[in-house]
């Protein structure tokens, strides 16, 4: 299997207080890539620090964090920012865009960590809001778009940088069924005809059913099963 | 220019809070250019005053004898001995006053600032009513070169008058206050004329050619006439303005501790706007930071932000107070638009302030980017 994601005897714990909670326990975890993969499980089990921990924003306490073949634990917070801006596409639950920028500045925000040239710049933007099907509202500012299209701003923004790996924490934990799965049929068609990888958290079964791959987490440890 | 967008766009997010913080600079920009344009006033009236220039008055307040020059001149160091004496008055109107000096025509040797030529001190030997007067005058009162001009004073003519007229033959600039007051007159024609006190003097002027040796030409001066019924007391222009600037000082120290009130006054409310900006925005910073912006790259939009804001008002209130000025600058009370310089030094130290304020501003908040913990920020934690 060529592994775009390898996770080995991570251990994280957190503070909270004055205790020290362990999250993970040893995990172990791989995704090939190409993959589309449901991470499931009930609140607390560690979902979102895994996300965490493969996009770079969270280390790990011990174990082996390789992404394409890159060991995150060895990299210092400078080195991750540039990583991330170039392999790692982020879809939040409640879409973080900037609100006094237009959906096409909102998308072109990753783009100006880049070298492209204005232009070039906006023909990237252009390409992803068409492919998020957004390009008539590209002046749009978020607060004048719905709860899905402002979800499909904030994938476009994911994608503009052609990143191989796509996290994404509950991205239609917010949305309405409908546009739950426009956004999902959305993310299946980045997964299958861009073949992006995916790593989607969430708690709807009807949203692990566009994945690939389903698995189960539980008190920080693993229980995988294949998707139906 | 990438990025003026973004941060552009954190000022506009709250636009009435970033406009009262835009005015609040720009105003204490303005107070600051004026009070540090009348403290570089000052500054210049000390600088302008000479070292090598003495002035010998009564000490005890009757005038001295006319005589006093010649001997004064001869004293060694001494290299000119410019007799004068004051006839106060006003033109048309008591609420304009004017101070005639009644001079020889080497008074524009001793006080070379005046910018005169030889032809015209020639035409003021030669014309017994002739005047100079300075363009602080010419301008108040619209005076220009071939008018007769009457000045009233208490003074009282052979004649038993309180009028004196006097020819302008030209309009004199100084050479360190474009607009100084002056107004000199032909001290034989006056002492001719007048009633009282005929062949008396208020001042000589007296130049030296050893500035180092001032204190002691001084000395040697009121020494011979110390024992006489009118004895002097002599001392340099700059111990002179010195003197008559103590109270303008003391002003000077007050401009100064305003100007560093209203600096320290803006670093708070704006540090305040940038703290209550930043600390509404920590997601957002945590979601650039998760998309690939370095720690020094949101460090720096925070600081770009604050330096944007303060620049902009600040370069917009120094500018105002300058052009504020020079519109205004006709109407103020005479010679003192002289006491206000607006220079360019002075407005790029305003400048150079305001960009310290915007660096002192953006440090706690910037330093709160710093600690931010993406996972907690994302988390709203």
């Amino acid at each position: 299997m060529d592994s775009a994601i390898s996770l080995r005897q991570v251990v994280k714990s957190y503070r909270r207080g004055r205790e020290r909670v362990e999250v993970l326990h040893g995990l172990d975890l791989d995704i090939a890539k190409g993959e589309f993969v449901a991470l499931m499980g009930p609140s607390g089990s560690g979902k979102t620090t895994i996300l965490n921990l493969i996009g770079g924003i969270d280390r790990a306490d011990s174990g082996a964090v390789e992404i394409a073949g890159t060991h995150l634990e060895a990299m210092s917070a400078g080195q991750l920012a540039t990583w991330r801006s170039r392999h790692i596409g982020f879809v939040f639950q409640f879409y973080n865009l900037m609100p006094v920028l237009s959906a096409a500045a909102n998308v072109e925000l990753p783009l100006l960590l880049t070298s492209l040239s204005r232009t070039e710049r906006r023909n990237h933007v252009a390409t992803a809001l068409k492919m998020v099907g957004l390009s008539d509202r590209a002046l749009h500012k978020p607060g004048e778009l719905s709860g899905g299209q402002q979800q499909r701003v904030g994938i476009a923004r994911a994608i503009v940088t052609d990143p191989d790996i796509l996290l994404c924490d509950e991205p239609t934990g917010d949305l309405d069924r409908q546009s739950a799965d426009d956004i999902l049929g959305l993310l299946r068609d980045l997964n299958r005809h861009h073949n992006k990888t995916i790593l989607m958290v969430t708690h709807d079964p009807k949203a692990a059913e566009f994945a690939t791959r389903h698995v189960e987490m539980d008190k920080g440890r693993l229980a995988e099963k294949l998707a139906a | 220019m990438r990025y003026l967008p973004l941060i552009w766009a954190g000022l506009i997010r709250r636009p009435v809070r970033s406009l009262l913080t835009f005015l609040s600079i720009f105003v204490a920009f303005i107070l600051f250019a004026l009070l540090g344009g009348i403290s570089a006033g000052l500054a210049h009236v000390r600088e302008a005053s000479r070292l090598d220039m003495l002035y010998t008055t009564p000490r005890f307040g009757a005038p001295l004898p006319y005589a006093y020059a010649g001997k004064i001149a001869a004293v060694p160091g001494v290299t000119i001995a410019a007799p004068e004496t004051m006839m106060r008055g006003y033109y048309r109107d008591p609420k304009n006053p004017i101070g005639v000096q009644m001079v020889r025509p080497d008074i524009f040797a001793a006080h070379d600032d005046i910018l005169v030529t030889k032809a015209q001190i020639a035409a003021f030997a030669a014309n017994r009513s002739a005047a100079i007067v300075g363009v602080g005058f010419a301008r108040a009162y619209g005076w220009k070169v071939g008018d007769k001009v009457s000045i009233t004073s208490a003074t009282l003519s052979a004649n038993g008058g309180r009028s004196w007229t006097f020819d302008i033959i030209a309009i004199a600039q100084d050479a360190d206050y474009e607009d100084l007051p002056f107004f000199v007159a032909n001290y034989d024609y006056f002492d001719q004329a007048r009633l009282t006190d005929k062949g008396t003097i208020n001042m000589v002027s007296v130049r030296t050619n050893d500035p180092t040796r001032s204190a002691e030409i001084s000395r040697a001066i009121d020494a011979l006439f110390a024992n006489s019924p009118a004895p002097t007391r002599t001392i340099s222009e700059k111990a002179n303005q010195q003197s008559s600037t103590q109270a303008l000082g003391d002003v000077d120290v007050l401009t100064r501790t305003v100007s560093s009130a209203v600096l320290f006054m803006l670093l708070f409310l704006t540090g305040n706007t940038m703290m209550q900006s930043v600390r509404e925005r920590i997601p957002e910073f945590a979601v650039m930071r998760t998309l690939g912006f370095s720690d020094a790259g949101t460090l720096a939009l925070v600081f770009a932000e604050a330096l944007l804001l303060c620049a902009l008002a600040g370069a917009c209130g120094l500018l105002a107070a300058k052009l504020g000025l020079s519109l205004v600058r006709g109407k103020l009370p005479i010679g003192m638009s002289s006491l206000v310089v607006f220079s360019w030094t002075g407005m790029a130290i305003g400048f150079a302030f305001a960009l310290a304020v915007a660096f002192g501003s953006a440090l706690i908040p910037a330093f709160r980017i710093r600690r931010m913990n993406i996972v907690d920020a994302l988390a709203g934690r």
